[in-house]
């Protein structure tokens, strides 16, 4: 610590103290500049650092008893509170966030409680009574006013021109135990309440089947409450969760960090396996809302919604890759690009920035529709459009799952999408994913109409990317050494609380390295390695 | 981070007149300034010396669990003000602020207000964070200096040699007499032992690290 530094510190004190009505006074005194800290200090810097608090009273007695730092240094490091920090860390890098998302809940499948205190679905009044502003009655459903098929039959009916079909219908209330409390039962209109499997329509009654023959189901599972809801923010940091800890459950038994991107494991707790088990498996293609298609998870453990604290490994698809096919991430960062781009800032250490002495002016009147050779776009495209063609097979624009094989073709076309435009009017799903006459410049849809967006302008070596996914961003030597040369000096910053010099990126990076390399990636065995070193050490 | 450095090294500058060592020195006779030999400069210390580990603040996140294992207390109202501490969202802030500004500072005293009252209150109905070697009915120096001295190692982890010349603030602020005419209440000692827990959550040697 600098005298200068040691003098503010004693200034700031001498004000607090004279706020509290004290005299006091300082001097000036020579520190220690450049010089290994105290154990006292390297451990508050270490609990710090690893743990995110000072220590307690307890570990500093043990110093003063004559335990050794890296006694409890080593303790430290099997802490739980150790993993949170790493998750913390990892949600940092990650920008691990689903504030974006307005509504977890699809389509109009929210429910909330009115005024007088009865549950509905929002926004399917008129489907269900025939009238947008028709509630339901504040009087039990009796159990004789049901159909042969289990749905409620209406208590009162009037005749208005207003209500669709002449004829608007309210029935009564059912109580009913949500999943989110089983033991407060609560009341909810007997429509929205209904647990048929089958609509009126013959399909299957899902978040997705807007049926008025359907209702939430059992315990209105195919329904949530609203945003603030203490049901939803479970759901929300459940989610927000589930990245963070695949890489605190590699670190944790001392795997390769690398398998963080490419393992097919991934975490679920209580509310993110009733997610991914309820809100999830449409078979058509929407837009918009936080929607799950196929998550491609394979078998949830049996938990019920309030195992929050519970964390069970799952096993997912061949198609998964680590932390890159989470749902965070693939809703966090919309776009293959905007996904690309994140794992070169945050684990190769390599953001897309213009080149030194700025973006080139556009040379040609009209630009090349080809980002990878127009003016300005090439330096960072060349490289991105290859990395965001590993997240082809995933879907984008706030919704989640893997497209099947039956929905694209990696490398083929896709008859359709590429037609379409012609007379006919592109579905959302092909301008979404495939090269259409609605979203491509004319030269583009000449050469790739029906493509997978992500194909265009790739060779055919650099499109196999598209099949491999994202975990082909971390399968070759080239590309592991960038990754655990990331993670040395995203680590080394973090810890040192400065960038690197220039001399410390050219030798001790690549020692560390090395040494990580050595180590099989064992992350734990890197931040030892800092917490050990003579820079981590002393202080200017 | 620069701005804090700036900050530290401006109140340096207006605190020290850029002599380190010894405030017992000979002080200059000012004769010596008739002398023709140039004036003496500091010495030259190595201009490269190895970087180590920089100096920085407590994230919102570190701070408040830090706050917590120093007073036995959870600071109630961290999560209104998480977001004005710097504490990232990930979602619109995605860097962790750690900026020693004087909303940062304003909220640390906010929170060592609130948790050092109920620490001490704590301990007046029986708990032993705060008040350890010492009782708010105390009057006995050595006990102020036990106290003091775990109290600086439970913050600040800075263990006191006896007689270490830190502590002369705090026994002014504990030793000082009451208002003409008042009693020293334990109440007020009370309040004494308050302010002391208020100073050294707001020391700077207890938010940076």
């Amino acid at each position: 610590m600098s005298a200068l530094q040691k003098t503010a510190y004693g200034l700031a004190l001498l004000a607090a103290l004279w706020a509290a009505g004290a005299r006091a006074q300082e001097t000036c005194a020579p520190q220690d500049e450049g010089e290994t800290v105290s154990d006292h200090r390297l451990l508050r810097q270490l609990s710090l650092d690893l743990r995110g608090r000072i220590p307690t009273i307890q570990e500093y007695r043990r110093l003063e008893e004559g335990e050794a730092v890296d006694t409890l240094l080593s303790e430290m490091l099997e802490s739980e509170e150790y993993f949170a920090q790493v998750r913390d860390d990892h949600r940092a890098l990650l920008w691990g966030s689903l504030g974006q998302i307005d509504d977890m809940a699809p389509g109009g499948r929210r429910i909330r409680r009115t005024s007088s205190g009865i549950w509905r679905v929002t926004n399917n009044r008129r489907r269900y009574r025939g009238r947008n502003n028709v509630e339901c009655l504040n009087q039990a459903q009796p159990a004789s006013e049901y159909d042969s098929a289990g749905r409620p039959r209406a208590l009162q009916t009037f005749s208005d021109s207003s209500c669709d079909g002449g004829t608007c219908r309210r029935e009564g209330y059912v109580m009913v135990r949500p999943y989110w409390a089983p033991d407060t039962p609560v009341k909810v209109c007997a429509f929205d309440a209904m647990s048929v499997s089958t609509g009126r329509d013959g399909n299957r009654c899902d978040i997705y089947n807007p049926d008025p023959g359907c209702g939430c189901g059992p315990n209105l599972r195919h329904c949530m409450p609203e945003t603030t809801s203490p049901a939803q923010r479970a759901v929300r940091d459940a989610l927000e969760q589930e990245a963070p800890r695949i890489f605190e459950h590699i670190i944790r038994e001392g795997r390769s960090y690398l398998e963080a991107f490419t393992t097919r494991e991934t975490l679920v707790n209580g509310p993110s396996a009733f997610y991914y088990e309820n809100f999830a498996g449409a078979e058509t293609v929407g837009s918009g809302g936080a929607r799950v298609y196929d998550p491609a998870l394979g078998e949830l453990p049996d938990l019920t919604f309030q195992d929050e604290g519970e964390w069970r490994v799952i096993e997912r698809s061949e198609a998964h890759a680590g932390v890159l096919t989470t749902l965070l991430f693939d809703l966090r960062f919309a776009s293959n690009r905007s996904r690309a781009n994140r794992f070169y800032t945050a684990f190769r250490c390599e953001p897309f920035v213009p080149p030194a002495g700025g973006l080139p002016a556009e040379t040609s009147g009209d630009p090349d529709p080809n980002l990878r050779e127009r003016d300005g776009c090439r330096s960072c495209h060349q490289t991105l459009e290859v990395a965001a063609a590993h997240f082809g097979r995933w879907r984008n624009d706030t919704t989640f799952g893997l497209l099947p094989s039956s929905a694209m073709d990696p490398l083929g076309v896709r008859d359709d999408c590429a037609t379409c435009g012609d007379g006919t009017r592109c579905s959302n799903f092909c301008n979404t994913y495939f090269v259409t006459r609605d979203n491509s410049h004319e030269d583009t849809h000449a050469d790739w109409a029906g493509y997978p967006l992500v194909r265009a302008y790739l060779d055919d070596t650099e499109a196999a990317a598209v099949d491999v996914g994202p975990a082909g961003l971390v399968d070759e030597p080239d590309e592991i050494e960038r990754v655990a040369s990331c993670t040395v000096r995203t680590v080394a910053e973090r810890m040192l609380g400065r960038e690197l010099t220039r001399d410390e990126h050219v030798t001790w990076v690549p020692e560390l390295a090395e040494s990580f390399a050595t180590s099989g990636y064992d992350y734990t065995a890197l931040i030892r390695s800092m917490a050990e070193s003579q820079t981590y050490r002393q202080v200017r | 981070m620069s701005r804090w450095c700036l900050t530290l090294l401006l109140l340096g500058a207006i605190a020290c007149d850029g002599q380190i060592g010894s405030p017992t020195a000979e002080p200059n006779d000012p004769d010596d300034t008739v002398e023709t030999a140039p004036p003496a400069r500091d010495p030259v210390g190595d201009a490269n010396l190895p970087e180590g580990r920089r100096l920085r603040r407590m994230s919102a996140d570190q701070f408040v669990a830090s706050l917590e294992v120093a007073t036995g207390q959870r600071w109630r109202d961290y999560e209104r003000f998480a977001a004005a501490m710097g504490r990232a969202d990930y979602g619109e802030i995605t860097e962790e602020g750690l900026e020693l500004n004087v909303t940062f500072e304003k909220l640390v005293e906010d929170a060592a207000r609130a948790t050092c009252e109920d620490a001490v209150a704590a301990d007046v109905d029986g708990g032993n964070v705060i008040l350890r070697h010492a009782t708010s009915s105390d009057r006995d120096e050595a006990a102020y200096v036990a106290n003091l001295e775990y109290l600086f190692l439970r913050f600040l982890g800075q263990p006191l040699a006896v007689g270490d010349s830190r502590l002369d603030p705090w026994l002014g602020l504990l030793n000082a007499p009451p208002a003409e005419g008042a009693e020293l209440t334990d109440l007020t000692m009370r309040r004494r032992w308050t302010a002391v827990c208020v100073g050294l959550v707001t020391h700077p040697d207890f938010v940076s690290y």
